[in-house]
């Protein structure tokens, strides 16, 4: 059965609470829009797999000290049942000193219905322009 | 029971419309998305109370000149029956000479349904740069 509208309303949220918890350094609120085998991959490396990683990697991103704030759009979204892919751009600005972009990308991810709330199994993001940030630079 | 899908996308163009007045300094339209005693509590510690006060808010804004572009992404809606609670970014651009960006923050909102409408009853906004 196709995705509802009320599917894809909650996937594109999923990605407000991602954007809200990575640029608040919200590791647990974090590691909750994964599955638990979640996974995030950069530019084709995994950069953290499974819950304790996951949370770490807010901690390493909080321990740079750099602020960040993910702006998403274009969000295409297909799927059935209980399975879906989501596409989007992303730019992320840099705030830690004045408001400049820093990196423009686009995701490639994969989804799951877990217990009725969807969430992230693989969440794949390359880089189209700019820098990484500093966290995601130094893995 | 919480609220709707509907509900929930009511909400999100509550908020455009809220940037489309501020932006083109509609006073009376703006102030139509609050409650009539609604209350905003600017970065800054400002304050704003009331239908009055929103459309002497927006009269100086008009008289200062300043053009600016509200943005907003990252909805996240949650409410139960009348009551909401919305929260998003916002990235503020001033486009009066050039495109710059001068404030990014987040809103924290209660919203409420009044005769059906929903109208934000407090909207706060914390600045997470810059600034006015």
């Amino acid at each position: 059965m196709d995705l509802s509208a009320s599917d894809e309303f909650e996937i594109i949220e999923l990605v407000a609470r991602y954007n809200y918890a990575i640029d608040h350094r919200r590791a647990e609120e974090w590691a909750d829009v994964f599955s638990p085998d979640g996974e995030l991959w950069a530019d084709g490396k995994l950069r953290a797999g499974g819950r304790p990683a996951l949370v770490e990697h807010i901690g390493k991103a909080e321990r740079t000290g750099q602020k960040i704030r993910h702006w998403p759009c274009n969000p295409v979204i297909e799927g059935k049942g209980d399975r879906a892919r989501l596409r989007m751009y992303v730019l992320a600005y840099d705030i830690t000193n004045g408001i400049r972009p820093q990196i423009l990308a686009e995701y490639d991810d994969e989804l799951v219905k877990l217990d009725g709330h969807w969430k992230f199994t693989v969440r794949r993001v390359t880089a189209c322009g700019g820098d990484w940030p500093v966290h995601v630079q130094s893995k | 029971m919480p609220i709707s899908l509907q509900d929930k996308l009511d909400i999100i163009e509550l908020a455009a419309r809220y940037s489309f007045t501020i932006d083109r300094r509609m006073a009376e339209e703006w102030a139509d998305c609050f409650t009539e005693d609604g209350l905003m509590i600017s970065g800054n510690g400002n304050r704003v109370e009331g239908r009055a006060a929103f459309i002497e808010h927006m009269r100086k804004a008009k008289a200062s000149g300043k053009q600016v572009r509200h943005w907003g992404c990252n909805h996240i809606v949650e409410g139960e029956g009348d009551t909401a609670r919305l929260r998003m970014y916002l990235m503020a651009v001033d486009i009066g000479n050039g495109i710059s960006p001068y404030v990014m923050g987040d809103y924290d909102d209660t919203v409420v349904k009044v005769n059906g409408k929903w109208k934000f009853k407090v909207r706060r906004v914390n600045f997470a740069a810059g600034g006015i």
